[in-house]
């Protein structure tokens, strides 16, 4: 890993010394410009910064996945040392691990204590079992700490969900373990140069959306497909739609209703005011409009697409639109020549009405990312210092700046210099309202129970759409539900 | 003279161009072993006894039946690819009793293999057999003979020379590990020489998926748990390292050797000599582990198994699962795919597993001690782990241990205390990455390097040998 990147790092040195001159004082990892880095000294090769030297000060090492790249924390990083507040520069200096694995190895990482992190900023997984175990920091006093060069506290500029989401029991107190990571903004981000060379309207409405298809479909002459999803990961990203659309139906109150999972009823879809009725109406409209059409609406090929081949299908325009997050810029639109935008998730019939009779609008943000201190880490206040200075306004709009997502925090992201399809983004999330799913619910937290537990319905009715209904897999999945409750 | 041109030849790609122009002939004649024991290869997912088509989308057409013929030649392919244990088809995975399992022992048989079978009466009744018991619905003695009646058929059957055991159980909680152990005493009592079945979780498992309850435990006290309450005579676990990306990245999971390094340990703390099993990856699946794209794919994953000392590798599919089983989507790349026709994975499996084979004179005869680590990079981040390991050999009569690529090795000694190793160009093999490796031992004068290709001795160079493994190569480095 460490001769891949000084390898890759060589290049972009040598490629820098030629086009130097148009991109002034920028810097660039691994083909991502960074940003000026005036003022640190930033070893590539060791992936540290610091002010003048390192010696004699105290490590501040995080561990990130590369889903939004490393200019975020490159910036925060040289920000913080070059704090107007305290001279942080001369206390810290920072080491730098991005870790395309993270997720699926931070387990192994805290349980066996070697080479540990003083920060970890995961991807969404099931944080309860580390708590329980015992390798997370005890969080309040970061959450209570006043932010530097501000007045309120961390937790005063928390918003939604994340005021609590943080915290769960452990031998019998409860405490603040996880801190505010992204809020990931989801739907259907589309090819906005195809939709004005053709003519396409954004769809407002369900139907809208199954008319766009067809007319996509008509208009190339099959030759561009309305959707390309990645079929190899779990619900091929559909659920970025779907849980949207569930929302639309059923409301927020009803999803928190159904997370408590305090009974197998928050399975049963029959009635409007059940929890899982807006999933049997999603599925449904999933079923109308892509399963039956799966042959001409998705392009071919996407059941065995990750989600990178996906996006550059995408990119390569092959389909029109496809679900996924504010993210995919960062990941793979930046050799993209077209307009990328993203749109609010066609609204559902039945959506629901506020009490001015205006539709209520969802951001599904799919499981949280977070980030983490382990109790093991060896500089647990400094690592506390940083993350409290990253919740700082000027912080939490440079962090949006640089990777193109929001952060549950009260800022004004209207101040923020994003791109055009970050923007689309952010507006859909400024008239939305977030959802994540929120337990504490031992059966959730333990992995007992899922939103989908029977398998994941896209894919299955993707790949049984001859035998496979909707309203059958619903069925199916509360009666399996009733009859294994009393063992979960 | 061809033979001589081919000996040559076969030297200089053994070493590479290492530069040296004298003549580094033996001094003496090499160690002699011999084994005639095989290394036991096994798999998951096998020939059922339908063959199931399917369209491009992995959605299914149609369902036949296979001729006796047809499902013999299939059986045949799986002996040819160098396999020893085969597994049941997808759907007779848990219960083949309906008729399945005879047919499959019939075929393993006649193609010289063993099979292991799964019987939904069997499995049920192992796992039930403790509350059973316990609640006074039967008596233990009772089980027993209900057990004995269930194999019979399959034990008085003309192929159960064919017979491996039976799958009890794939990556059970700890919660479940007492009812196991109670279900395979009467196992072990119904039919001693069986295999009675479990697969265990890797270390990537999260905390109450371990447990099989809400409350989280760490992989460490799942492993215990398991040690110190199921007595099987082997652990076996899955834990699958090559992963791949849409744009063309690869990489290698960062905890492939580390959780071979805790199961080693604890089959060594316990003393109870079991065996070690595990299963490696010949399939793409989900959204990260690739498809196998070379002998050295596979290879690379036996041989890093091999320097842990390993008894059975299991290929993880030999024939490939429905397109999506609801949770997890699966390539058409195993080494049969949907239709059962053989894929480019059969050609690198079946490669590597004649390669592993060729090891055994010399591997059989070897007793693992430990590991020892080149790093050069740790371009997989799986030396970090192994760094604190206490398996991690120090001194000994290999002084020195470099590469020019990530490196590790196996340490051994045969029954005389001679010892051997195991090296191996740990690097992704997808990079194709050659790896020049020199080891300095003091107090010998020669070394037997053993490879697939053919085994070379050499005289020392002040105590040290250089050579070079090619990507996903190994060699059995024997000094004398």
């Amino acid at each position: 890993m460490k001769k891949l990147l000084a390898m890759l790092l060589g290049v972009l040195m040598m490629f820098t010394l030629f086009t130097g001159c148009s991109r002034n004082d920028q810097n660039s990892t691994s083909g991502e410009d960074v940003g000026s880095l005036d003022g640190v000294t930033y070893d590539e090769r060791a992936s540290e910064m610091y002010v003048d030297t390192k010696d004699g000060k105290t490590r501040i090492k995080i561990s990130y996945t590369p889903g939004y790249g490393s200019a975020w924390v490159l910036q925060s990083a040289r920000a913080f040392l070059l704090s107007d507040v305290d001279t942080y520069g001369d206390l810290y200096y920072f080491e730098f691990d991005m870790d395309s694995e993270l997720t699926t190895s931070v387990s192994t990482k805290l349980e066996s204590g070697v080479g540990l992190s003083d920060i970890y900023f995961p991807l969404a997984s099931n944080w309860y079992s580390y708590a329980s175990l015992g390798y997370l920091e005890n969080l309040d006093s970061l959450y209570e700490m006043t932010i530097p060069g501000e007045t309120g506290t961390v937790l005063d500029k928390i918003s939604g969900s994340w005021e609590t989401y943080g915290q769960t029991v452990r031998q019998g107190e409860t405490h603040y373990y996880i801190f505010p990571g992204n809020e990931n903004i989801t739907g259907i981000v589309y090819n906005k140069t195809l939709f004005d060379q053709y003519g396409w309207e954004v769809p407002e409405t369900t139907a809208d959306l199954k008319e766009l298809c067809q007319q996509i479909v008509d208009d190339t002459e099959g030759s561009i497909a309305p959707f390309v999803y990645p079929g190899t990961i779990s619900g091929g990203y559909w659920d970025f739609i779907g849980t949207n659309w569930w929302l639309q139906v059923s409301g927020a109150d009803k999803l928190d209703e159904f997370m408590q999972f305090g009974s197998p009823e928050v399975f049963n879809y029959a009635d409007q005011d059940d929890p899982s009725y807006g999933k049997l109406r999603m599925l449904e409209t999933f079923e109308d409009i892509i399963v039956r059409n799966r042959t001409t609406y998705t392009l071919r090929g996407s059941a065995s697409k990750d989600h990178l081949a996906a996006q550059i299908s995408f990119v390569q325009r092959e389909a029109a639109m496809i679900p996924n997050g504010n993210w995919i810029e960062k990941e793979s639109l930046s050799s993209m020549q077209d307009e990328v935008r993203m749109m609010a998730t066609p609204r559902m019939e039945g959506a629901q009405q506020d009490a001015e009779g205006n539709y209520l609008s969802y951001n599904y943000s799919g499981q949280p990312d977070y980030m983490f201190i382990p109790a093991q880490a060896a500089n647990k206040e400094g690592a506390k210092l940083f993350l409290a200075y990253m919740c700082r306004d000027d912080m939490l709009k440079l962090y949006t700046d640089y990777s193109g997502a929001p952060r549950p925090f009260d800022y004004d992201v209207s101040e923020c210099e994003v791109s055009d399809f970050i923007q689309s983004c952010l507006d859909v999330w400024s008239v939305s309202e977030t959802w994540f799913e929120n337990s504490q619910s031992e059966l959730w937290t333990a992995n007992r129970i899922k939103k989908f537990n029977l398998g994941n319905p896209y894919t299955m009715l993707l790949a049984n759409s001859d035998t496979m209904s909707a309203i059958g897999w619903c069925a199916s999945e509360y009666t399996n539900v009733l009859n294994s409750w009393d063992s979960l | 003279m061809k033979r001589i041109s081919a000996l040559l030849l076969s030297a200089l790609m053994v070493f590479g161009l290492t530069g040296c122009s004298r003549d580094n002939s033996a001094t003496a004649d090499p160690p002699e072993y011999t084994s005639t024991e095989k290394f036991e290869i096994g798999m998951w997912v096998g020939v059922s006894d339908k063959l199931v088509t399917y369209d491009e989308d992995g959605k299914k057409v149609s369902e036949r039946p296979l001729t006796d013929a047809e499902f013999l030649e299939k059986y045949q392919e799986i002996a040819d690819a160098g396999f020893t244990v085969a597994f049941p088809g997808y759907d007779v995975m848990i219960d083949g009793s309906g008729g399945y399992n005879m047919k499959a022992l019939e075929a393993a048989s006649r193609v010289g293999i063993k099979h292991i079978i799964g019987d939904a009466r069997l499995s049920s009744l192992m796992m039930q057999a403790k509350t059973l018991v316990e609640s006074g619905v039967y008596t233990r003695d009772e089980i027993v003979e209900q057990t004995r009646d269930i194999l019979s058929p399959y034990l008085e059957s003309e192929y159960a020379d064919a017979l491996y055991g039976f799958m009890i159980d794939d990556e059970p909680g700890a919660a479940l590990f007492s009812a196991l152990e109670y279900g395979r005493s009467i196992f072990e009592e119904a039919a001693p020489d069986l295999m009675f079945y479990v697969n265990l979780f890797p270390i990537i498992a999260g905390g109450a998926q371990l447990s099989g309850t809400t409350q989280a435990i760490t992989y460490d006290d799942y492993l215990s748990n398991y040690f110190g309450t199921v007595k099987t005579d082997y652990i076996s676990y899955d834990h699958y390292p090559l992963y791949g990306s849409g744009d063309g990245s690869t990489s290698i999971e960062p905890t492939f050797l580390y959780n071979m390094d805790l199961i080693r340990t604890k089959i060594d703390e316990e003393g109870a000599g079991r065996e070690f099993w595990t299963f490696l990856q010949s399939i793409q699946y989900g959204g990260k582990n690739r498809a196998l794209t070379s002998k050295a794919d596979a290879t690379f994953q036996a041989y890093s198994f091999m320097a842990f000392g390993g008894d059975c590798i299991q290929w993880f599919c030999y024939a490939c699962p429905p397109a999506n089983d609801g949770a997890t989507a699966f390539g058409n790349n195993a080494l049969i795919d949907r239709n059962y026709e053989k894929t480019a994975t059969y050609d690198y499996v079946s490669g590597a597993n004649k390669d592993v084979q060729s090891f055994m004179p010399y591997y059989k005869n070897f007793e693992w001690k430990g590991f020892t680590l080149s790093e050069v990079y740790d371009d997989t981040d799986n030396f970090e782990y192994l760094s604190i390991s206490e398996n991690l050999v120090t001194g000994g009569a290999l002084t020195s241990f470099t590469s020019t690529e990530d490196a590790f090795a196996g340490v051994f000694e045969d029954k005389d205390g001679n010892p051997g190793y195991f090296a191996v160009n740990f690097t992704d093999p997808a990079l194709n990455k050659s790896n020049e490796i020199t080891m300095t031992f003091e107090g010998y004068t020669n070394v037997l390097i053993v490879k697939p290709e053919g085994n070379t001795a050499l005289r020392l160079d002040g105590g040290s040998v250089t050579f070079t493994l090619g990507v996903g190569e190994a060699a059995f480095v024997i000094p004398y």
